[in-house]
């Protein structure tokens, strides 16, 4: 990076460490829900639920997957535009959210190795997955850092968080399942700054980009009590992960999942069934890197996924609620309600859900997911 | 915590896992071997089922998993370990030619099933089950006495019905079979007022389903080839066709159970030698259903079937000639109506299983694919099936009749391999049977 780079990104950290969080970056770069059934309960049943996304989120969880199966989530990347005004090194802001382009967020697949070792032997899966992203524009017609003022101001920050991850779950006895999973991370930062003072003898003009990978593990444990088996209880736990050569953000965050699912049968002569799941995951260990700081984080899921059974399958609609805290300088909460819909037919192994979430900042966010088990 | 004493709970912990899979394995085993007719071997599996988890349940069992994702065992159905061992006695007991040792079985399984009800498990099936065997025993007390329990009884316990016989589902569905008309007791006379299946006390009533009346001079020969050792000609299917052929031959076309012979992978002399004794047994007009599933071949323009003393398809000596398996039902003086499931792949000669024509007797032939194609599959409760067979039983099913037209029933036939179960217009499909191809016979003869 050369150094009207370096002197560029440390003005705009500096900016943006100012201001207040209410007004700030809407924070996912650690939270990023990765889509699929889990989005629109607020993410509360991601440690619990039996798909590939388990590779990413609970890799005990694979333990019962009994069939090979593929899971896709295509959904927006949610991005903000803040308008800086005031003095520099003490603007205010005004950001909204907004839902960004769309991508594919998660691609899994997953394959019971019975086939090797004998039935029981564990499932295997492998899964691509978004968890992290931010995407923020600044900009201002008049940012005044006496004795300059910065005309057409503008600063393009983006950072995105993959995770390829190799999973194994297997089943116990006595109701319990673990897990254990090797991930690889990508980190694409992005900036660029630009900008002229008012009489034209200063012009920002910096940008960078990096891709940075880095390594960690993920172990995790579902239990069933087999005398209440309406609950399941699901605990993962995602070493940080050091990121090579990157001098913007070194260091991923590690992750502790602890979530619970409740199911109730009986609604409707025994068709309808609900779950309702809380999950709280902890972000911690990120190092604070000069332009990427991250503070322990600590985010909440709640929601209700009700199931309408119909003569051709199920119908899931779900509800929930997710609050992102600001995990760092420069960064806000990003609350949300979620809701969404699936269907689950019977006669062909598909599954489709839609979910969406609304979060308090502006924007919103929309994820269409697909899964596929094979006979 | 010592490591003697983790050592310990973790093999108690591996020894419950691998017990709870144990009594589903057993389960499984004994509804395959049911599935294969070995009703001993059956019997003997869900014994050891019922060891390693002992009662009969009627709810579905929940397989261990997350709520988030309940899996039902085998799709919810009852667990049924001890019923269908009392069940598998009884089969056994009608596959015991003395009769003194056949009672001496069914008052096994009888008492088998008396303890399930005793136990509260009172499942319409177990009382149909005593009815039918304190029938066949000529009990009529101990028949009073299930009757008078049913009555005071709500008979709602679910049991596991994969195994029965589909005509024993269709009379217990149908419950409505007049009085007077019960089974064969062991010592040659008819049933009595209490019919099994039938409502206890109940009137006479509309049959709505069940068993198609049976005529007793239909006769049939199934046989289900899938072991024969011709390299890549064996059709795996063929010993299951055979047993959904025979049983909807029995249920739904008037084929009395007792007249119907059935084989599954015997050699080709044994074909021979049980189309001999059933020929010897058939009356004068006799109708005779001959069902071959399994491998033909076309040697010198005659057509021969294998069996599964068969390794070659050019050696002739270990293969049954088509003719001598009609002629001994043709020199009776029966219409014979022969369906063929096997591949009929064209040779350098030009020569294909199907080509030789029969010139005496009446017979009626069809074979389930044209010249050159093959027979292929589709599945049924998680089975194999051929084509042919499942439109073939499918068919049977529909007409529900004790004399069936060949030429209608097999258009129709020709419509389901075509169409499945989709609909009834249109269709398609790679494979399709011949129409019959007649000798001395009507196109509108009955089988």
């Amino acid at each position: 990076m050369n150094s009207i780079a370096r002197s560029a990104l440390s003005l705009a950290t500096t900016v943006l460490g100012a201001v207040p969080a209410a007004a700030q970056v809407p924070d996912l770069l650690n939270a990023l829900d990765a889509g699929g059934r889990a989005m629109a309960t607020g993410g509360a049943n991601a440690a619990t639920n039996v798909d590939t996304y388990a590779a990413y989120y609970n890799p005990a969880a694979l333990a019962y997957l009994d069939t090979r199966a593929a899971d896709l989530a295509y959904r927006n990347l949610p991005k903000s535009q803040t308008t800086l005004t005031g003095q520099r090194n003490d603007p205010d802001f005004e950001t909204d959210g907004q839902s960004g382009e769309r991508s594919l967020t998660h691609a899994g697949y997953a394959m019971p190795i019975r086939t090797l070792f004998g039935r029981g032997s564990g499932t295997l899966a492998i899964a691509y997955t978004v968890g992290g992203y931010v995407n923020d524009r600044a900009t201002s017609s008049n940012l005044s850092d006496p004795p300059l003022t910065f005309q057409n101001y503008r600063l393009d920050r983006e950072a995105r968080s993959t995770f390829y991850s190799l999973s194994y779950g297997k089943a116990m006895s006595a109701g319990f399942a673990y897990g254990i999973g090797l991930v690889v991370a990508s980190q694409k930062v992005d900036y660029s700054e630009t900008g002229t003072s008012s009489d034209g003898s200063v012009t920002l003009d910096a940008s960078d980009s990096s891709n940075d990978t880095g390594v960690g593990a993920i172990i995790g444990l579902l239990y069933t009590p087999p005398s209440q088996n309406n609950f399941t209880f699901g605990l993962s736990f995602r070493s940080p992960i050091s990121l090579s050569g990157s001098d913007q953000y070194d260091r991923i965050p590690g992750r502790l999942i602890a979530g619970g699912t409740y199911r109730r049968e009986g609604y409707r002569q025994g068709k309808d069934y609900v779950l309702l799941g809380a999950q709280v995951s902890q972000y911690f260990s990120g190092a604070s890197s000069e332009y990427f700081q991250r503070d322990a984080q600590t985010v909440f899921g709640f929601g209700a996924e009700y199931n309408v059974g119909i003569d051709a399958g199920r119908i899931p609609l779900r509800v929930g609620f997710t609050t992102v805290p600001s995990a760092g300088d420069g960064y806000g909460s990003r609350n949300a309600a979620t809701f969404g819909f699936g269907l689950r037919p019977n006669r062909i192994p598909v599954g489709l859900d839609l979910s969406w979430a609304v979060p308090e900042g502006g924007g919103y966010d929309f994820s269409i997911a697909a899964s596929y088990r094979f006979k | 915590m010592t490591a003697k004493t983790l050592a310990l709970v973790l093999v108690a912990a591996l020894s419950t896992a691998a017990g709870a899979q144990t009594w589903s394995r057993f389960y499984e085993a004994g509804l395959a071997s049911a599935r294969a007719g070995r009703w001993s071997e059956a019997r003997g599996d869900f014994l050891q089922a019922a060891a390693g988890r002992t009662e009969d349940q009627a709810t579905p069992t929940i397989l261990p998993g997350p709520a988030t994702e309940r899996k039902l065992w085998r799709n919810g159905a009852p667990y049924s370990p001890n019923f269908l061992a009392a069940y598998a006695r009884y089969r056994e007991s009608l596959l015991t030619g003395d009769p003194t040792e056949s009672a001496k079985t069914m008052r096994e399984a009888a008492s088998e099933f008396e303890t399930l009800v005793e136990k509260g498990q009172t499942s319409p099936e177990a009382f149909f089950f005593l009815d039918v065997v304190y029938t066949k025993l000529g009990d009529a007390d101990k028949r009073q006495a299930t009757a008078d329990r049913m009555a005071k009884t709500k008979p709602t316990f679910k049991v596991d019905t994969e195994p029965l016989a589909p005509e024993e589902l269709g009379a217990l569905g149908a419950r409505t079979t007049a009085p007077g008309t019960g089974v064969p007791l062991l010592n040659g006379t008819t049933g009595v007022a209490v019919t099994p299946g039938a409502p206890f006390g109940a009137g006479p009533k509309v049959k709505v389903g069940g068993i198609v009346a049976a005529l007793p001079d239909k006769y049939a020969l199934v046989i289900g080839e899938s072991d024969v050792r011709i390299a890549s000609a064996a059709l795996p299917f063929a010993a299951n066709d055979a047993q959904r052929v025979r049983d909807s031959l029995i249920s739904f076309a008037g084929y009395p159970a007792e007249n119907v012979k059935m084989l599954q992978n015997v050699s080709a002399s044994a074909i021979k030698t049980a189309a001999d004794a059933l020929a010897a047994i058939i009356g004068e007009n006799a109708t005779v259903t001959i069902y071959y599933a399994g491998t033909g071949v076309n040697l010198a323009g005659k057509d021969y079937l294998a069996g599964t003393d068969t390794d070659s398809a050019s050696d002739a000596t270990r293969m049954l000639a088509k003719t001598d398996l009609f002629m001994p039902f043709v020199q009776r003086g029966a219409r014979v109506f022969a369906f063929f499931e096997a591949n009929r792949p064209i040779d350098s000669r030009g020569a294909f299983f199907g080509r030789e024509s029969v010139g005496i007797g009446s017979i009626s032939q069809v074979q389930s694919t044209r010249p050159g194609d093959v027979c292929t599959i589709t599945y049924e409760g998680g089975q194999a099936v051929g084509l042919f067979t499942n439109a073939f039983v499918s068919t049977l099913s529909d007409l529900r009749a004790n004399r069936v037209p060949i030429g209608e029933f097999v258009w129709q036939v020709v419509n389901g391999m075509r169409r499945g179960n989709t609909g009834t217009t249109g269709g398609g499909g790679t494979q399709i049977c011949t129409l019959p191809v007649m000798t001395g016979m009507a196109s509108d003869a009955k089988f």
